[in-house]
């Protein structure tokens, strides 16, 4: 995230777009850290980055979803999907210990009554997990050409009847 | 298909600077705020009457955000103090490494005081830690008293409510205990100051505030804080 919120690659988004969405930074940021992670593991694909939103993280779901479509549309990610988890404020209370979830800023405990809490979550802005697709393994060296052959031939033969099983979305 | 946990913060970047930040912040013993507000709330109205106020000796220095312009810069240089502009270009806020690079120049030795005026915006700037001491929130009476429910994310994690322009209360609709009681709702420690940096009323409130912040008697003094999150372990 080197100076910019937002670098925009291709695509429709506009500077001004982005300077009035602030997802679209977060969703740069999400993109940034996928990458780095999948420069780890040459040649695995990206399929599914999941994200944790609290509610008072003060990012909505729905416009980084579109962020995240319209930066990874017509990229190298292309098609990378993201699944987000959001997290609702919930408090501790400090009298009684109930954890309750907060439902349009009530704080009171609906257990004892008190008004004193702490917050124990609902400002989550997290990565939690990536779906990858490690790479094809190569058919090992000492193999020999015909051997490879063979096998390249399995591969192509089976290959038809395995498409359509592959990632239940 | 491999599932690979990851749990790290989807800014971890930023916030991997801004504790480098914070860290360097404290071992100058500067305090570093970072005032946020939607545009035109009257930050750097503020900003210019506190310098205003302050003796020629004060060791502070001023980082202010816009999209373009060097206006605000401009404006507040005239009081004499370290002024630095930050033009982001584009975007809606500021985050660690700008603040980093703007501070290549200086020598945080001659510093204890560090005003961050953010990008006027109530959104983008809560979610990005610039290794501050604490996120001050500006609200001015023109607006709706009802904002803290509308973005209570930037509310939620500001240590400070300013309200400001008191000086507008006779014009417009403001109801002040609303808005104190709308901030509680959503962050029930929040400490509200209500000022007009215009006519002046509330400003030595404001000045106390800061100065209790920036000389805490060691039994009020907060332990270092490691995060900007709220959130209990």
């Amino acid at each position: 995230m080197p100076g910019f919120g937002c670098r925009v690659k291709k695509g429709s988004l506009t500077p001004d777009t982005c300077s009035s969405m602030h997802e679209l930074s977060i969703a740069n940021s999400i993109l940034e850290a996928a990458r780095a992670e999948a420069a780890r593991r040459p040649g695995a694909r990206l399929v599914k980055v999941g994200v944790r939103v609290g509610e008072l993280s003060g990012v909505e779901p729905d416009a980084l979803s579109f962020s995240f479509e319209a930066l990874v549309r017509g990229s190298d990610l292309e098609p990378l999907a993201l699944e987000i988890e959001t997290c609702p404020r919930r408090q501790r209370c400090s009298l009684c210990g109930r954890i309750f979830r907060v439902v349009d800023f009530d704080l009171c405990c609906p257990d004892c009554g008190a008004f004193e809490s702490r917050c124990i979550s609902g400002d989550e802005l997290e990565m939690v997990y990536l779906e990858i697709e490690e790479a094809q393994v190569a058919p090992a060296p000492e193999m020999g050409l015909r051997a490879a052959a063979r096998a390249g031939e399995r591969e192509w033969k089976n290959g038809p009847s395995s498409l359509g099983k592959e990632s239940p979305q | 298909m491999d599932r690979v946990p990851l749990e790290k913060k989807v800014l971890s970047e930023n916030d991997r600077i801004a504790a480098a930040l914070r860290a360097r912040f404290h071992a100058h013993g500067i305090l570093c705020l970072n005032l946020i507000s939607s545009p035109g709330a009257g930050k750097t109205t503020l900003l210019e009457q506190t310098l205003a106020r302050f003796g020629r000796d004060e060791r502070v220095a001023i980082l202010t955000g816009d999209v373009q312009t060097d206006n605000d810069a401009r404006r507040l240089a005239r009081f004499g103090f370290p002024v630095r502009q930050i033009t982001t270009g584009g975007a809606c806020h500021l985050d660690a490494r700008m603040v980093e690079r703007a501070l290549a120049e200086w020598r945080l030795d001659d510093l204890d005081l560090l005003l961050i005026e953010n990008v006027g915006n109530l959104v983008c700037p809560a979610s990005y830690d610039l290794g501050e001491a604490a996120k001050i929130v500006v609200l001015s009476v023109a607006e709706g008293d009802d904002k803290p429910l509308k973005y209570p994310a930037i509310f939620f994690r500001a240590e400070l409510l300013i309200l400001s322009k008191t000086d507008l209360l006779p014009h417009v609709p403001f109801d002040m205990a609303a808005a104190r009681d709308n901030s509680r709702r959503v962050h029930p420690e929040i400490e509200v100051l209500e000022l007009s940096a215009t006519s002046g009323a509330g400003m030595e409130t404001w000045l106390d505030w800061l100065e209790a912040r920036r000389h805490p008697t060691p039994a009020a003094a907060p332990a270092p804080v490691a995060t900007s999150t709220k959130s209990a372990p």
